[in-house]
């Protein structure tokens, strides 16, 4: 019968594989099927992880899965980084900041989570997206913010609340059900 | 004594929680040292040879999964056309596009012929060589305007050199510039990104005029020109092609690559404020949307 404690190892590993090729995928379908309305981009990755966020605090509490969720923050990260040339790392820290800010948010207010998912989305993409435009202008050039503000960041969070909300009410559905 | 049995399992949990709480704040931290130590290798060039093995084995699936993204979007918007108006589209257009393309070699012929410099070097419209390259992935994010291209340094390709495409049926103009390389993939810097400034020439009416154009992306806008020579005033329609200066004074850098004669765009609203002179410009081809496009590898004198 053998030990069965190698055998969770095993498993443990192969759970772990399979999350890191389930954020590739996601991060592949991000930076090529997913269209751009008026062109800006959908943070696909970003909004799957803040959505399962949301229904696993709602479902299990504030701590029990974001460990998790920053592990696959950081895999789809990684991996968006090796897709869109940029540097190792940059979008792991974004998307690990947006959720811990989601997480904190989440966890600290006593409110009905539903009310509490657009403020949450809203703020995780603008942490996101500032997250990235600030690496990009320590690393390349110097960016203007209140044009960027104007131009970039409130059409992204505008329609990350839009694609955000219909994925959320659909997981949460889904895992209640 | 009760209300210690009461209270048990409320301690319990209490025990629990902060054992999770320690226990998440230990993983996050180790996650961020992680990523930031990445960063910084990636920053000083360590990972450049991982970077570019990634890369080059997901190229093929990005390319698949991008041209399956097209041709969907291509079926979806088939689905709303009314086929005959679009036949009569497409015609006007091509007659648009090659109106548009002879006034953009007739306007800069003038230029050329007014200063009597290279008239047999006229006839030869587009004297580049050139690689094509599939788009395998578009810009993923809000950060920054940038695209992969399945041709890299394997295929004569180096960091600085001017990439041309064609949207619609719109004259071939300049979409981006190289900006870094692996061995069988590049990533472009469009011209519509902050980051993206080059000398341009603005050809109007038989006179040209030197200026400075930047992506605009960033800024809610496309391409803006800035720094053009107070001489004369820039109007409305007036023709942008790139001005290859960087090659043309011999400086060391990689836009010396970029050649003169690149059609841009056209100005779409002009100020000349004072000293002060600035414009919009809409780009022929929209970066955004090409599919394939071209590198200029050398300028064939």
């Amino acid at each position: 019968m053998g030990d069965p404690q190698p055998r969770r190892v095993e498993v443990r590993i192969i759970i772990e594989l399979a999350r890191i090729a389930g954020m590739i995928v996601l991060a592949l379908v991000q930076v090529t099927l997913m269209p751009m309305l008026g062109g800006v981009p959908v943070p696909l990755v970003l909004l799957w992880l803040l959505c399962w966020l949301l229904v696993q605090i709602e479902m299990h509490g504030t701590l029990a899965r974001t460990a998790l969720v920053l592990r696959l923050a950081f895999y789809g990260g990684v991996a968006l980084d090796f897709l869109t040339a940029m540097r190792l790392g940059s979008h792991a820290l974004a998307l690990m900041s947006a959720i811990v800010l989601a997480a904190l948010l989440c966890g600290q207010l006593r409110v009905e989570l539903l009310v509490l998912a657009i403020p949450a989305l809203a703020g995780a993409v603008l942490v996101y997206a500032v997250g990235l435009a600030l690496i990009y202008h320590s690393t390349t050039i110097a960016l203007e913010w209140q044009p960027y503000a104007v131009a970039v960041l409130a059409p992204a969070i505008a329609l990350a609340v839009l694609v955000g909300m219909p994925l959320y009410l659909m997981m949460r559905w889904r895992l209640r059900s | 004594m009760r209300d210690f049995i009461d209270n048990a399992p409320q301690l319990r949990t209490t025990s629990s929680n902060e054992l999770s709480g320690r226990r998440l704040r230990w993983h996050a931290a180790v996650l961020f040292s992680v990523a930031l130590a990445l960063f910084v290798a990636d920053l000083r060039g360590w990972l450049q040879p991982a970077h570019s093995l990634v890369e080059q084995l997901l190229a093929p699936s990005t390319m698949r999964l991008t041209h399956l993204h097209d041709a969907t979007r291509d079926a979806w918007q088939g689905l709303f056309a009314w086929q005959q108006v679009q036949q009569e589209n497409i015609a006007l257009r091509q007659q648009i596009s090659q109106l548009q393309a002879e006034l953009v070699l007739r306007e800069q012929a003038v230029v050329e012929n007014a200063r009597l410099r290279e008239q047999l070097a006229i006839q030869e419209q587009r004297p580049w060589s050139l690689i094509g390259a599939e788009v395998t992935v578009r810009t993923p994010d809000v950060a920054r305007r940038v695209i992969t291209i399945s041709r890299g340094a394997a295929d004569g390709l180096v960091a600085g050199m001017a990439v041309v495409g064609q949207t619609g049926t719109g004259p071939v103009a300049l979409i981006g510039v190289v900006e870094t390389v692996n061995q069988r993939t590049a990533s472009v810097l469009l011209t519509t990104d902050f980051g993206n400034r080059l000398s341009v020439r603005v050809v109007h009416q038989g006179e040209s005029t030197l200026a400075l154009m930047q992506g605009q992306w960033q800024r809610g806008s496309r391409l803006r020109l800035e720094q053009a020579e107070q001489s004369s005033l820039l109007q409305k329609g007036a023709i942008v092609v790139s001005a290859g200066l960087t090659g043309k004074l011999a400086f060391d850098l990689p836009l010396a690559s970029v050649p003169e004669g690149i059609p841009i765009g056209v100005i779409d609203a002009a100020a000349n404020d004072g000293n002060d002179r600035y414009a919009d410009v809409r780009p022929y081809a929209d970066p955004d949307q090409v599919r394939y496009v071209w590198v200029i590898l050398s300028r064939d004198e």
